[in-house]
């Protein structure tokens, strides 16, 4: 077992301290940007009910003036699970709206993370390996280039090209309209059909960052003296590359793979609008759209939320793959 | 007896914004068997360049510009990529520099040392493990090591696994670059004496490269002084000594602590090493020496055997009519 | 004569390599579009009298909206607002990351540890995710509001950079002897180190830039930008929400994101021009 207390401490306490500065945030940045916190959980006007409304300022404390006692309150109803009632989707609370929501962006943001991951680690390799080349060349540009697009402009565009003009994918939503009366089998199949052209925008919209990455990280590994040892050696081209430089350039990227899934998230919030994909950032935009406030706090909390615990993972992985961490 | 490693005339250059540097110009000596051989010089001469342009580890965009590399009677320099990758290391190993980075921080100890064996003899996979433990044991490592990372061991330990590493393939021919520069001086000694030990028990050659003249004078057999990418001297340890030739090499001497004897002032060499762009005319020493004549400006000295056929220098005040030359020096002194 | 070769000169070594001018050349001519915008547009800022889903032609050059606006115009009068809000965001960040890098990498112990741990816990959150909370709750979203928001929230990164660039400083000598003439801290660390790593300041300041744009479609596709002005975000967010895809309105998907791949491909081409000089005059004063 490489893993030792202290760093498991520090991470998990690294996390835990995460979540409630993101929490506070979500309590204090709407009540610093003049919004009535009344009216932003409990209107009666939005809610239709009065009762209902007085029932949820007295949950979050808002008939009381002390912002001590409301913070204290809100934190309470934070660790039931309670983030108040949509305005849009009354009665539903808001975790349950988000609720059915979130696997839809996490399933896509994830796979999509670690596809844009792998694939822009085997480019930026074989980049760095032939540095100079027309490959590397053109790579870079091409990075460059999707560094500086917006992830929905290319959604738009994906539609417009692979759905639209040539017809190889539904034009939005996440499952068919007969969702319901479907096997097992065609749900799945349907799932996975309407997934593919989200998946494919993330990855691409995502790829420059980790092709520039880990060329630059296997440029300077193959500066290192083990490089030249490892040619000395006589070992094969193919094991220097991977065992040696990828594996090495590979390392110091893997915090970045977690920070770019906050990247991509923020992403998949402006793509699930192009493709109506009913994930968090299509609940997102309706709630803007809707001055929902208790939603648009919800899935900022559980956005949060997720990156937190997907950096947690990766922060517990990284041991495993990096013999100098856990002991250093 | 042939002598195992030949080199001549062999030249590296590489380009730069300002034109072509000539790193290593036509260089030639040769290495017998058994044999330690020195090359000396201030950092930037082109020592290190001639030992990566021998086993043809020059990082781009140096290269090798000519001349040739002969090992045990093969051409090096004409050989395929793959043909040279089955000679690597299986005649032709190498030590280098930084105790720090010549080992890959991922891989355990063990990894390391059986993928040079595995990637010259593909079949030893049963035996490679045992093969480990003895280099371990070679170089007085305890073999419960094999299973460490590279950072869990001291510098010191680090380049005995490299060195153990050099030998697991019983080259011919050990190439060292500045070896224990970055270790302590009593982890070097030990370091040292482990590698002599081992030279002696393994009688395999060694190019043993370094700065530090002193050391290289205990070592070494036979010693090459480079200066400006250029060889100005070679000759057996002991006359360089005693008797260096060239105003260089009395240069380099005089700037350490004798190792016996006497005290004497210690003094340096004045100005700087030239620009290999535009090296001058003639010798490249002759704006640094004391003992500069007209024929320095002009006329480029060559590497010529001397009265006693030992050692050679590439010196005016060595030329044909040296007796004159000396009287004359000696007159002026 | 001498005047002119001498500020060709200055601009040959502000902007160095084939690579920068090219992005010279592409921020000027979007710098004159955003000054000149309402001299160049062919028609005036939201006139919706022509006929709604024309194709480009003589008159309408990238055709016209479902709403019946020449989009050429839209995005003239566009650009002015995603060039002042990526410029302006862009050195309010700017000035932030460097105050707040130079601060924790010059002062190191406890004040460098507890601001590298703030940036690391932000780091974390999604930054559009806290954009949106912040300009969603303002009662009311303006320019100034964007351009605020968007540059007090993207300086984490840009912190980091400056905070290890500024250790590297810190071990030099001139740091050194301003220590020991007895400056204070505050004189080494914006007058001594500040001029020094000019070149990463400024290769940073257009990436946050070109972030600061890329933020602000963002915000903008969202609804969260201003209702009543125009930006190339808002562009694409009218041409996704009224399905021009469906209506073949290529004209309309295409200029804003093309603009804004533009716009930031020139930032980036001067930054990378002028990381990679610096970094090549430190490799030679390494060697």
């Amino acid at each position: 077992m490489r893993y030792n207390s202290v760093y498991l401490l520090n991470r998990i306490g690294f996390s835990l301290v995460t979540l409630f500065v993101a929490a506070t945030l979500n309590f204090l940045l709407p009540r610093l940007m003049g919004g009535d916190p009344a009216s932003a959980l409990a209107s009666d006007k939005a809610l239709g009910s009065q009762q209902v409304a007085d029932a949820l300022k007295a949950q979050f404390g808002l008939d009381n003036p002390s912002l001590l006692y409301q913070y204290g309150q809100y934190l309470k109803q934070l660790l039931h699970g309670n983030l108040g009632i949509s305005y849009a989707n009354y009665p539903s609370p808001v975790i349950d709206v988000i609720g059915k929501a979130l696997p839809w962006t996490l399933g896509t943001v994830l796979t999509a993370t670690l596809l844009s991951y792998l694939v822009g680690w085997l480019i930026g390799i074989r980049g760095a390996w032939k540095s100079g080349s027309f490959f590397d060349q053109s790579t870079l540009f091409s990075a460059f280039f999707l560094n500086s697009v917006p992830f929905f402009w290319i959604a738009i565009i994906f539609i417009m090209i692979f759905s639209f003009y040539l017809g190889w994918f539904p034009l939005g939503q996440a499952v068919d309209p007969t969702y319901g009366a479907m096997s097992a089998m065609e749900k799945v199949r349907s799932v996975l059909y309407h997934a593919i052209l989200p998946v494919f925008t993330l990855i691409i919209a995502s790829l420059a960052g980790h092709i520039l990455v880990l060329r630059n990280n296997l440029m300077r590994v193959l500066s290192e003296d083990y490089m030249l040892l490892a040619k000395a050696k006589g070992l094969k081209a193919s094991r220097r590359k991977y065992a040696y430089g990828a594996r090495n350039a590979l390392l110091p990227s893997f915090t970045g793979l977690m920070t770019s899934l906050g990247h991509v998230i923020g992403g998949a919030i402006t793509t699930e609008i192009v493709f109506s994909y009913p994930g968090v950032g299509l609940v997102t935009f309706n709630a803007i759209l809707n001055h929902d406030y208790p939603l648009i706090q919800g899935a900022f909390l559980c956005i949060a939320v997720s990156v937190i615990v997907c950096n947690l993972i990766a922060d517990l992985l990284y041991p495993l793959i990096d013999p100098r961490v856990a002991l250093g | 007896m042939s002598a195992l490693l030949e080199v001549r005339e062999l030249s590296v250059e590489y380009p730069s914004a300002r034109g072509v540097v000539k790193a290593v110009d036509r260089i030639s000596f040769t290495i017998g068997r058994g044999e330690i051989f020195g090359l000396a010089g201030e950092s930037g001469c082109g020592k290190s360049t001639t030992a990566f342009g021998i086993c043809r580890l020059l990082r781009p965009p140096a290269r090798l510009a000519g001349g040739s590399v002969r090992l045990d009677g093969v051409e090096l320099t004409a050989l395929p990529e793959d043909e040279f990758d089955k000679l690597r290391w299986a005649k032709l190993s190498i030590v280098l520099q930084s105790a720090m980075n010549n080992l890959n921080p991922v891989m355990t100890i063990r990894k390391q040392l059986t993928d040079a064996i595995l990637a010259h003899e593909p079949d030893a996979a049963s035996a490679a493990d045992a093969r480990a433990a003895e280099l371990m044991k070679l170089v007085d490592l305890p073999a419960d090591r094999l299973n460490s990372y590279p950072h869990e061991l001291s510098g010191g330990m680090r380049q005995r696994v490299v060195i153990a590493m050099a030998m697991a393939l019983k080259p011919s021919l050990v190439i060292m670059d500045e070896p224990t520069t970055a270790l302590d001086v009593v982890v070097q000694h030990g370091i040292i004496r482990k590698m002599m030990e081992l030279q002696r028990r393994f009688g395999f050659s060694i190019l043993f490269i370094t700065h530090d003249l002193p050391l290289m004078l205990q070592m070494c057999d036979r010693i090459g002084i480079m200066y400006a990418g250029k060889l100005v001297e070679t000759a057996p340890a002991s006359r360089i000594l005693k008797e260096p030739k060239h105003p260089y090499t009395q240069g380099l001497l005089d700037s350490f602590p004798a190792l016996s004897g006497e005290k004497r002032r210690l003094t340096g060499i004045p100005g700087h090493p030239p620009d290999l762009i535009r090296p001058p005319a003639g010798c490249r020493f002759q704006p640094r020496c004391r003992r500069a004549m007209p024929p320095c400006l002009s006329v480029e000295p060559a590497l010529l055997p001397d009265r006693d056929g030992l050692g050679k220098v590439a010196c005016h005040l060595y030329g044909e009519e040296e007796g004159a030359r000396e009287q004359a020096s000696a007159a002026s002194e | 004569m001498t005047i002119l070769r001498r500020a060709a000169g200055a601009i040959r070594t502000a902007f160095p390599g084939a690579k920068g001018m090219i992005g010279l050349a592409i921020l000027l001519a979007f710098t004159a579009i955003a000054l000149l915008g309402s001299l160049l547009a062919p028609y005036p800022k939201n006139y919706i009298e022509f006929e709604p889903w024309l194709a480009p032609s003589m008159h309408h050059w990238l055709g016209t909206d479902s709403y019946g606006q020449d989009v050429l115009s839209q995005m003239i009068y566009g650009t002015r607002t995603s060039f002042w809000v990526g410029v302006i965001a862009g050195l309010i960040t700017t000035v932030i990351g460097v105050a707040v890098g130079i601060i924790s990498g010059f002062k190191g112990g406890w004040v460098e540890e507890a601001l590298m741990r703030v940036v690391d816990l932000l780091l974390i959150i999604p930054t559009l995710a806290l954009m949106i909370i912040l300009a969603s709750f303002l009662p009311s979203m303006g320019v100034t509001s964007t351009i605020l928001i968007i540059g007090c929230l993207s300086w984490l990164y840009m912190a980091r950079s400056i905070r290890s660039q500024t250790m590297a400083e810190r071990q030099s000598g001139y740091v050194e002897a301003a220590r020991m003439v007895g400056m204070k801290d505050t004189e080494i660390m914006f007058r001594e180190i500040l001029p020094n790593i000019v070149p990463v300041i400024l290769a940073n300041l257009v990436l946050v830039t070109t972030q600061a744009v890329l933020a602000e479609a963002g915000l903008s596709f969202l609804g969260l930008g201003d209702p009543t002005n125009v930006s190339w975000g808002t562009i694409l967010a009218l041409a996704n929400a009224n399905n021009a895809v469906l209506f073949h309105a290529w004209w309309w998907i295409l200029p804003p994101g093309l603009a804004i791949a533009l716009f930031c491909f020139g930032f980036i081409l001067i930054g990378n021009g002028i990381l990679e000089k610096y970094r090549a005059n430190r490799g030679n004063a390494a060697l």
